[in-house]
């Protein structure tokens, strides 16, 4: 009855987010362990099942639609928060800002001069033998340089408490919605939990946003009209795109709400057409015009690109990104950072074997029970091979698969990610977590405080990605000069 | 602010029409449902609803005979009927998830529990013994959601496009009642017009419009057919009469022009003026009982021309009027698809 489920947490050899290396197993933040510790499993129950029932109740949901119904189903949220140290998150910040600006650097250089394949540091065939390289955007520089104005790089933590890059997303990421709800429903569920705590906040993310897109507007102008261009409400991340329209204030459109007049945009409104200025697009490249990309798209608008081109639009992000945050360059990050700003990266990537690279098939190939393989475009959590978990039969499919299409893959170390504790159907568990800091960009760089922490919610599963069973935890950042590890209460018994 | 896109314009009309449509329906059955207990020939005051929303032909292909429960289920539960309660929720909430980035989260909020509560109704709801309750708790979430929509809504032009689908379905729900019900009166002889009448017949009707009270008040003591179907048309300090909703509807079409100075509401206004002209005229004919049916068709038909307007000018419904049915013909057939919502969406 009076069971604490703290109390038995035991974070089996991971590097912790609350206790921090298994030898030391330090609480962080004392008083928050302290407050989690008095809680009986009924309470965390209860408190969850809240969240659960108001995430339903405020349809902050993704939807599937079959042929007579729409069934709302919810992100896991779980009640424990997952906690970074401001000096965590100083070193994170400065590493996002760093990464993002190395990536705009490349999507510049990439669409006009291509110096970097010139000299050398990317394979040349990387690039323009890639699906999402726009060959005929060469010599289209957006305002400010800025490529990518939206991105998220997904980080972890290894079993040293060490982050590393495992992927950038400079496309249309995702997950946003969720760090902002999640503090919300969490000061809605567990206000006795926050209470005290200087955690910094999340909610100036729309307003940021919108300076950011204003400052890329590409006429001079006080009040450029920026807008959220969404798939519909049959997209899954419908809800987000809702989330971002209305913090932000902007029309949410559709394609069959804008036309194009004289290689500009216009939206359909009670007034008449309206001139619009930026489109924060929440739909692929492939989607976008079909006169360009795919032909039978109806969800983007014809002559989209030409407008682009012309200089008369905005696409945030914009179009093309998709070479810089493939798995295959992403290799080459710690290169192109060096490459671009003279320094060295301050976010680590994953030690990357290219497997297109005679040397990393080999190394791939006889450590393949070691290894994770990964293939090269593809999203989400599919097709992967966990090595370590992997049956004879999976890694002798793998091992052909390589053979036959090696530029096809990448190969990566296991990774031992970072755990939280996590309330699971069977008490609290550890779990393994991933980081996801939202950056925006417009003339400079803004990182929300905190990000998306996704946790993988099957007990040892290491795949955190929403498609495969994973939830969210609300991320804290504290304030600089708040409590952090190594306090002397953390020894009083 | 003018730059609401057309789209949310119609989300927002339809939005409102599905809210009040919902309300109606409930109340209706519930009003009957009251009225019918007890009744030896129960069975046989159930289908004139097939009549107010001109369903015979397409219940009688799908469920054959009438019977109360089959009706109660038609109205209710069944989602293959666009017009039952549960698919007008789900309409409402749709139009409603549309509109999500312009609403405030607190209407949205409403939307989506009452959707959540009422999505599958589970067959005790619908026994004879939870059915009216079951319907005024869904009247009761409708008028819950106005309350909210009312208290928090941002008075932009947002607000006229809600109004305006609220108050036509309003208005058309009004005019199909006493259609329908006066009609019962001259062929079943429910009540001599004119005369004393059916005192429990005419009680039904004021309930369930939400009437009764304010009849009495007004009228003390009487009830007779000619002064309940003038005090549901003509009254106007009834929030329900046809008057007050017409002249709801010239105060939210001239702020379009006035305040948003959009141009097309001039158009919206010359309909409003026939629907005008029709009442004016009505109020003065001493035979209105007895003409109610082609009183009743021209306010319909002048309503559906409110709606087309509205499409060409603010939705962005094609150019100008594509060549429709002679008013003669056209009459019902045409009168049920315009109160269909038929927005296209991606997929």
């Amino acid at each position: 009855m009076t069971a604490k489920p703290l109390s038995t947490y035991d974070q089996n050899g991971f590097y912790c987010e609350m206790l921090g290396l298994p030898v030391t197993a330090q609480a962080k933040l004392p008083e928050l362990w302290e407050r989690l510790l008095s809680y009986d499993a009924e309470e965390l129950e209860a408190r969850a099942s809240e969240a659960t029932g108001e995430l339903l109740d405020l349809g902050i949901t993704f939807t599937v639609y079959s042929e007579r119904d729409a069934i709302d189903r919810i992100l896991p949220f779980d009640i424990i928060p997952r906690v970074l140290s401001a000096a965590d998150w100083q070193h994170i910040e400065k590493g996002v800002i760093q990464r993002v600006t190395a990536l705009n650097l490349l999507l510049e250089d990439l669409y006009s001069d291509q110096k970097i394949l010139k000299d050398g540091v990317i394979p040349r065939e990387l690039v323009v033998g890639n699906a999402n390289f726009r060959a005929d955007l060469i010599g289209y520089r957006p305002p400010c340089g800025t490529f990518v104005h939206v991105a998220g790089v997904d980080l972890i933590r290894d079993d040293k408490g060490t982050f590393l890059v495992l992927e950038d997303n400079a496309r249309t990421p995702s997950g946003v919605s969720y760090v902002v709800e999640n503090r919300h429903l969490m000061q809605r569920a567990f206000p006795d939990l926050l209470a005290g705590f200087s955690v910094r906040s999340v909610s100036e993310y729309g307003e940021r946003l919108h300076e950011k897109l204003c400052e890329v507007a590409p006429r001079d102008g006080d009040d450029p009209t920026v807008v959220l261009l969404s798939p519909g409400v049959f997209n899954s991340a419908y809800f987000e795109h809702i989330f971002l329209a209305r913090e932000m204030g902007i029309p949410l459109v559709e394609g069959r709400d804008l036309s194009i007049e004289d290689d500009c945009v216009f939206m359909h409104t009670v007034a008449g057409p309206k001139r619009v200025d930026v489109i924060y697009r929440r739909i692929d490249d492939d989607f976008l015009d079909p006169d360009v990309f795919n032909p039978d798209s109806v969800l983007g608008v014809r002559g989209l690109v030409r407008a682009v081109l012309a200089g008369n639009v905005t696409l945030a992000n914009a179009i093309g990104t998709g070479v810089a945050d493939d798995k295959a360059v992403y290799a080459y990050m710690p290169r192109v950072v060096k490459y671009y700003l003279g320094e060295d990266a301050i976010l680590p990537n994953v030690e990357t074997h290219i497997c297109r690279e005679p040397d990393a098939l080999a190394y791939t190939l006889d450590n393949l029970d070691k290894l994770v393989v990964k293939p090269v475009g593809a999203s989400g959590g599919y097709g992967i091979v966990i090595g370590p978990k992997a049956s004879k039969e999976e890694l002798e499919r793998c091992a052909e698969q390589l053979k036959a299409a090696p530029e096809d893959y990448i190969s990566q170390p296991m990774v031992n990610l970072s755990v939280s504790p996590t309330l699971t159907s069977d008490g609290v568990a550890p779990c393994h977590v991933d980081l996801r800091p939202f950056a925006v960009t417009g003339r400079e760089t803004w990182v929300l405080p905190g990000g998306l922490t996704r946790v993988a919610m099957r007990r040892g599963s290491i795949i955190v990605n929403s498609s495969q069973g994973g939830g969210t935890k609300d991320t804290w950042v504290l304030e600089d000069g708040a409590p952090v590890a190594e306090s002397p209460e953390a020894d009083a018994p | 602010m003018t730059d609401l896109l057309s789209r949310y314009a119609e989300s927002l009309f339809w939005f409102g029409r599905y809210v009040e449509r919902t309300a109606c329906l409930a109340r209706l059955l519930e009003v009957q449902t009251s009225f019918d207990r007890g009744k030896s020939n129960a069975g046989t005051t159930w289908s004139w609803i097939l009549t107010l929303y001109d369903d015979h032909e397409r219940f009688r292909a799908d469920h054959g005979v009438a019977t109360p429960d089959k009706v109660i289920r038609f109205y209710v539960s069944d989602r293959d009927n666009l017009g039952s309660i549960v698919a007008s929720i789900r309409a409402m909430r749709e139009n409603a998830r549309t509109l999500r980035s312009i609403i405030p989260t607190e209407l949205w909020h409403q939307v989506n529990v009452f959707y959540n509560r009422f999505r599958d109704p589970t067959p005790s709801m619908l026994s004879d013994a939870r059915l009216s309750q079951t319907c005024q708790m869904i009247k009761k979430e409708c008028y819950a959601l106005q309350g909210v929509a009312y208290a928090t809504i941002y008075r932009d032009v947002a607000w006229n496009f809600f109004q305006l689908g609220l108050l036509i379905e309003r208005a058309d729900q009004m005019s199909r009642l006493l259609d329908v019900r006066f009609a019962q009166v001259r062929d079943e002889g429910h009540a001599e017009t004119g005369g004393p009448g059916d005192f429990g017949f005419w009680s039904v009707l004021l309930r369930s419009v939400a009437a009764q009270q304010a009849y009495l008040r007004a009228h003390p003591g009487r009830r007779d057919a000619d002064s309940v179907a003038r005090f549901l048309i003509f009254d106007p300090a009834l929030p329900r009469s046809i008057v007050f909703c017409a002249a709801q509807l010239e105060v939210v079409v001239h702020g379009l022009r006035r305040d948003y100075n959009l141009r097309g509401a001039t158009n919206v206004l010359q309909k409003l003026d026939d629907v005008r002209q029709v009442l004016d005229v009505a109020v003065n004919d001493e035979n209105l009982i007895r003409e109610l049916h082609s009183f009743n068709d021209q306010i319909q038909r002048d309503l559906i021309a409110v709606s087309d307007e509205l499409g060409e000018h603010f939705f962005g419904h094609g150019g100008p009027e594509q060549e429709t049915d002679s008013p003669e013909a056209g009459g019902a057939q045409s009168q049920s698809q315009s109160n269909t919502q038929t927005q296209s969406q991606s997929s």
